[in-house]
């Protein structure tokens, strides 16, 4: 559940209130020109008492309307896909049922991408900033199932992709996930099995 | 005078038989249960009780636009079913029943162990629990249940998302289960039931009912549930055996009253039926157990049977020991076709055959008994039609061709579809029920013992080779909790310092205390309501009952798997096989017996009734309908009726008995084919399936006769 949340917030660049995204902000601009995302990842885990930093890298792949890819290279090798009505991991299909959330997450994305404001207003307060080069986006949880193991995200992008995004945990545990292009593409189709 | 003395004799006989069955059988025992109709061959009988306890539950989905709407109305139902007596309702559960469960994780970090975990330990693969958890560390998408200081080795956050999985749609909020899905919001709620109480089915159905009436509803409501579908099978039933008893019956007497113009002979003919009925019922109780409602629904059929008798006893002039000759052959050969339900393992269809060799010996006795009134029809005058040899000869290849292009296309196929089909008003209840509980539940796992300690040491042990998720999964048997701990002990004594030294701690890990969960604090923590979810009392032995996706390997005794479709299909296919050799030893016997009045003539008379019997499941297959067990069961009725036809006909020497045999025909006919209107596949399938039958045999038999 919570990696599904995340999945939320990876391309949750456009919840703000509807006064004060302007045509002309840069994550608007963001939004209009997102189709396709590809991306090479490195992930830095804090658990709270660990003084230890966990470090993983990996590729992300998002294709508007037709799903996400994750796959880890290290330490551990792993792959994550999910469409709208089934997610696998490492090529074994599960059932999206298993999931309670599991739509309502997927809806979530889709609403993000579609500028889809009334809808994510009831889950998330949202801050935004920007300056010359970069958009700052805050989310902080209103729900209280919610809130009661996620502090926060936080996201910084600019006009072509977002670079960095934080996840605080309500049990201490920080996840900071700093994005690189990959021009080349990942896979061609995003599908399970 | 003499006659008269031997008829009130049978008749009081009679009576005194009914009165001495009902006597000793009162209160009959009459069952409803579509369960009853499930032959249970192969499966263990306590067990399948059980289940069946555990499964007669009435299940409340209650549908709204959102939580709060839909949350309200259920409070209000259930309110309203509680001030109604409705008791053991399932609503409320525990509120935060999943930060419980974690909670519980926690204060006993020693008593939970994966059944791969405790392998690894066995065999000494330290190395290997050590590696699964720095992948667990290092993921991306891996929830903790405990911190890493307490748990280096996740073996408690590992333990709780491996149950993720297992975790129904339905989730917990503001103590009740709600799911959104296709934007709407539901509730759920249980009613459990004795199982099969048509009555307090039909009150609590009442109630539901009458919900909107009596309440601000703002939603929608539906229930379903076993209980509900058997109150709807019983209501739907007692109307269908009046229905079909009134039309059956006001066909008779229109026919018969279009044949003798006499209301004195179609009182005597409603005698006839009323003494078929009485013997056929006295014997049913006398040889059942407990009566099937659905053996009255196929019984309104015996009327159109035992009308056969009265229409040849009481028609034209003829030698008296001929007609009773024509009338024992008759007799005979349609109880031959009976006799080999009686050695059926499908209860209704022995109670059918009872209830029919009862009936018929019955109208048999009473109409030799009547032999010597005789009246005359005006449609006595009405000559067989002569049927030129053009005719015969095209009617005879088209069968020919039907049964050579129909017979090996055949297809069998058995499965609980030709048993039982959901009414209308219950179907958009149970598709719902199932996509919002879309689990494919595939058997049931029941496990009996003495002692819940028992009981959750025989389903662990169940767990050695099998991944399933149970009541052991949550509350483990004491007896596993320390042997857990020792594993647990033995891992840290071994690993600790190489997890320490990779979490970067500087401080040494110590084992956490031994902490056995028990019984009394778990229903503390959640009350009754898991615990009710899974465990059910019979006969002073507790049963928990896990319902599966998948088989399992059962190494138990007292350990036993359910599959109720399996069941039904495996056992349905069984009798099917046996149901072709009944039928062969039937024609066969049928033919030696036929053989002693014939002789050489006895091909010709078992023709007509082996080329009906070819050419209706040649006809099904032409339609592409597939053979069930129900098809087979009425072939033995198609050669055990349609053979007077043959008979009469092939004797028609004076061109008297072409009136008789058709008003036979047309009373028989019209008494089975009016089942295909019944809402069980199978009486439909058998009336249907009869009534071709019976068609093609009469014409073909009027086909072979000398006109």
């Amino acid at each position: 559940m919570k990696f599904l949340f995340f999945l939320v917030f990876v391309f949750f660049y456009n919840i703000v209130y509807a006064e004060e995204i302007s045509n002309t902000s840069q994550i608007y601009q963001f939004s209009q020109n997102l189709v396709e995302v590809s991306a090479d990842f490195v992930q830095s885990k804090k658990m709270p008492n660990i003084k230890k930093e966990f470090i993983s890298k990996g590729k992300v792949q998002f294709k508007k309307h037709n799903g996400l890819f994750w796959q880890q290279d290290t330490p551990t090798k792993y792959t994550f896909k999910s469409t709208q009505n089934k997610f696998c991991y490492n090529n074994e299909t599960k059932d999206t049922n298993s999931l309670p959330y599991f739509q309502e997450i997927f809806g979530i994305i889709e609403d993000v991408l579609a500028l889809n404001f009334s809808s994510l207003e009831k889950i998330f307060h949202v801050s935004y900033s920007e300056n010359k080069q970069k958009w700052f986006l805050t989310l902080t949880p209103t729900i209280d199932k919610i809130e009661k193991f996620l502090l926060g995200i936080e996201l910084i992008g600019d006009k072509k992709e977002i670079s960095k995004i934080t996840l605080k945990y309500v049990s201490g545990m920080v996840i900071i996930l700093e994005f690189t292009e990959n021009k080349e593409g990942i896979i061609n189709e995003i599908s399970c099995p | 005078m003499k006659l008269v003395v031997h008829r009130l004799w049978f008749l009081v006989s009679l009576l005194f038989i009914l009165g001495i069955s009902l006597w000793i059988k009162w209160p009959l025992s009459i069952g409803t249960s579509l369960n009853d109709l499930i032959p249970q061959q192969g499966i263990n009988e306590e067990a399948f009780k059980v289940l069946n306890k555990y499964t007669s539950i009435v299940s409340i989905i209650v549908e709204g636009d959102d939580f709060s709407q839909v949350k309200s109305d259920s409070d209000l139902i259930y309110e309203y079913l509680t001030r109604n007596n409705v008791k053991n309702i399932i609503y409320r559960i525990p509120q935060n029943a999943i930060e419980k469960g974690m909670d519980l994780l926690c204060k006993h970090p020693t008593s939970y162990l994966l059944e791969q975990d405790r392998d690894d330990i066995l065999n000494e693969k330290y190395s290997t629990i050590l590696n699964r958890s720095i992948n667990y560390i290092t993921s991306s998408f891996t929830p903790f249940v405990e911190d890493l200081e307490k748990d280096p080795f996740t073996i408690l956050s590992r333990y709780g998302t491996n149950f993720s999985e297992y975790s129904m749609k339905w989730i917990e909020k503001s103590g009740v289960l709600t799911q959104n899905y296709n934007g709407k919001a539901y509730v759920f709620m249980n009613i459990p039931f004795s199982s099969g109480n048509v009555q307090l089915g039909e009150k609590v159905l009442k109630l539901l009912q009458s919900l909107s009436s009596h309440l601000d509803i703002k939603g929608k409501i539906y229930f379903t549930g076993v209980p509900i579908h058997t109150y709807e099978m019983y209501h739907k039933t007692r109307l269908e055996i009046l229905f079909f008893t009134l039309i059956s019956a006001s066909t008779i007497l229109i026919l018969t009253f279009l044949l003798f113009k006499s209301f004195k002979v179609t009182t005597q003919i409603v005698l006839n039926l009323a003494i078929a009925f009485a013997s056929g019922v006295a014997l049913l109780v006398l040889f059942s157990q407990q009566i099937h409602i659905m053996t009255f629904v196929f019984g309104s059929a015996m009327i159109g049977i035992c009308i056969d008798y009265s229409f040849h006893s009481t028609l034209f002039r003829r030698e008296q020991s001929e007609k009773f000759k024509n009338l024992l052959y008759s007799y005979l050969t349609t109880i031959c076709c009976f006799i080999p339900l009686l050695f059926s393992s499908v209860d209704i269809l022995r109670q059918i055959a009872i209830f029919m060799i009862g009936s018929l010996s019955g109208t048999f006795v009473w109409v030799v008994l009547m032999r010597k009134r005789e009246y005359v029809s005006q449609l006595e005058s009405c000559q067989q039609p002569a049927i030129g040899k053009l005719i015969k000869y095209i009617c005879s290849i088209l069968m020919v061709l039907i049964i050579l292009i129909g017979l090996p296309n055949l297809k069998f196929q058995n499965d609980i579809g030709s048993l039982y089909k959901s009414p209308e008003n219950l179907k958009q209840s149970d598709e719902l029920f199932y996509k919002l509980n879309a689990r494919a539940i595939q058997n049931f796992l029941l496990v009996k013992a003495d002692t819940l300690e028992e009981l959750l040491q025989i389903e662990e042990k169940l767990k050695e080779g099998n991944n399933f998720f149970s009541l052991s999964s949550i509350l483990p048997s004491i007896k596993k909790q320390k042997e857990n701990y020792i594993l647990i002990k033995e891992l840290y004594k071994k690993e600790a310092n190489n997890i320490r030294r990779y979490l970067g701690l500087e401080k040494e890990l110590t084992l956490p205390k031994e902490s056995i969960l028990t019984k009394d604090e778990f229903m503390k923590q959640f009350g009754n309501e898991i615990i009710d979810r899974y465990i059910i009392e019979h006969n002073n032995k507790i049963w928990s009952i896990t319902p599966l996706e998948s088989d399992i390997t059962l190494n138990n005794k007292n350990a036993t798997l359910i599959n109720s479709k399996a069941i039904l299909r495996d056992n349905l296919d069984k009798f099917a096989s046996e149901m072709n050799k009944f039928l062969l030893i039937s024609v066969f016997a049928l033919g030696i017996l036929l053989s002693f009045i014939y002789k050489k003539k006895v091909i010709l008379y078992l023709i007509p009734s082996f080329f009906a019997v070819l050419g209706a499941l040649s006809l099904f297959s032409l339609f592409n309908v597939s053979i069930s067990f129900f098809h087979l069961i009425s072939m033995f009725l198609v050669i055990g009726l349609s053979i007077d036809y043959t008979i009469f006909h092939l004797n028609n020497t004076v061109n008297n008995n072409f009136i008789p045999v058709l008003f036979s025909y047309l009373s028989s006919a019209m008494s089975f084919g009016i089942l295909y209107f019944a809402s069980f596949p199978m009486i439909s399938t058998m009336g249907l399936t009869i009534f071709i039958g019976l068609s093609l045999s009469y014409f073909l038999s009027l086909i072979l006769s000398e006109k």
